[in-house]
């Protein structure tokens, strides 16, 4: 198949508060409250959850979305690893824009690590109220055929060095 | 609502807007039936992997939360996979070299999901008939009023995916509308849905 993905149409996630969220999207991060769906049932599946559905805008027509669910037990976002290592991360236009949500993110008490560099963006690292771990991220250069190429290269080599340390260790010097 | 503050100290402030997607990563255990999946079945490019040492930041967890690994120096290297949507934003899955398993929070599966835009309903017909040609089962279109969508699993990650197809575009009335449902929601009820139906 060929690639049909233009770009992200929305990204879900859990919330415990709505209102919460509602507020640190809209207040802090700038985002639009669009739309929403709300309804007893879940339409694709049938089952019994009462939920409210809720978009928050990006510019380019994208949105960040949000459940709440009835009927569905509080628990952590992620857990453990994985809490630290999953994460979102949205584009800035400008240098001065992500300065601005740093002085935001100070304003209203929220702990961030950076502005330091990834491999293609300057970013910096929070968490939403929702324990999603987010990046704000200035895209400082973007991947060329120099890095598909390289990829796949980089890729085979991680894999084959995987079999050798799956090996019991001992193994691989005994059989040579 | 969402009056924003333009002064600070007296000074005019930069009205800061979150463009686009930069990328969403999530973790893998099996690097090589991702890029099988992501580049031979949805038929993304692979256009970058980064081999690194972990840093501080990718290990910070939220407040009052832990790794839940004992020996944290263990998690040393990894290796993040990156595949590209049509605007350049990217799809990433990280793999930690001794990192084969991870918890997972119980939540139904329908909740966390990514969701790609596609140009138009022959498109998700496209899919559908694709992806069930390699054995992927998929859900739809689902008609959602709005914008129609088929779902499917990356089954070796279990990342919910959906290609969605907007018919028509939210309006501002929408937008009140959200608002207005937000109050009834956080009264305990559930709001007649009327933006998206």
């Amino acid at each position: 198949m060929k690639n049909i993905a233009r770009q992200l149409h929305h990204i879900a996630y859990i919330t415990w508060d709505m209102a919460k969220t509602a507020e640190f999207w809209t207040q802090v991060m700038n985002l639009k409250l669009v739309g929403h769906v709300s309804l007893p049932k879940v339409p694709s599946t049938g089952e019994d959850y009462p939920y409210m559905h809720m978009f928050f805008s990006l510019e380019d027509g994208s949105d960040l979305a949000f459940f709440e669910v009835r009927n569905v037990t509080p628990s952590n976002q992620e857990v453990g690893v994985s809490s630290a290592l999953k994460h979102l991360s949205f584009e800035v236009a400008t240098e001065a824009e992500l300065q601005e949500y740093c002085q935001r993110l100070k304003a209203h008490n929220i702990a961030y690590i950076g502005p330091e560099e990834d491999s293609f963006n300057r970013c910096i690292y929070f968490f939403d109220p929702n324990q999603i771990k987010l990046k704000l991220a200035l895209t400082l250069r973007k991947p060329g055929e120099k890095e598909a190429v390289e990829a796949r290269q980089e890729v085979e080599r991680w894999l084959n060095e995987k079999t050798d340390s799956q090996l019991p260790s001992g193994i691989s010097s005994m059989i040579i | 609502m969402q009056e924003m503050q333009i002064t600070r100290g007296g000074e005019e402030i930069i009205m800061p807007k979150l463009q686009k997607l930069n990328h969403v990563t999530y973790l893998t255990a099996n690097l090589a039936a991702t890029i099988e999946f992501y580049t031979e079945v949805l038929g993304m490019k692979l256009v970058a992997a980064e081999r690194r040492k972990l840093k501080p930041a990718d290990l910070a967890v939220p407040a009052g939360s832990s790794l839940g690994i004992e020996d944290e120096s263990a998690l040393q290297e990894q290796i993040t996979v990156m595949f590209e949507m049509l605007d350049a934003s990217r799809i990433c899955f990280t793999e930690v070299r001794g990192l084969n398993n991870w918890p997972d929070n119980p939540l139904p599966r329908w909740i966390k999901h990514l969701a790609m835009k596609v140009n138009s309903l022959e498109d998700l017909q496209t899919a559908k008939t694709a992806l069930e040609a390699k054995e992927v089962a998929v859900l739809g279109p689902v008609d959602h009023g709005l914008f129609h969508s088929i779902y499917f699993f990356d089954q070796i990650n279990n990342v919910r995916l959906e290609y969605a197809y907007n018919v028509t575009e939210l309006t501002e009335e929408d937008s009140r509308l959200a608002w207005d449902a937000l109050e009834v929601w956080k009264a305990g009820g559930v709001p007649a849905n009327k933006s998206i139906h």
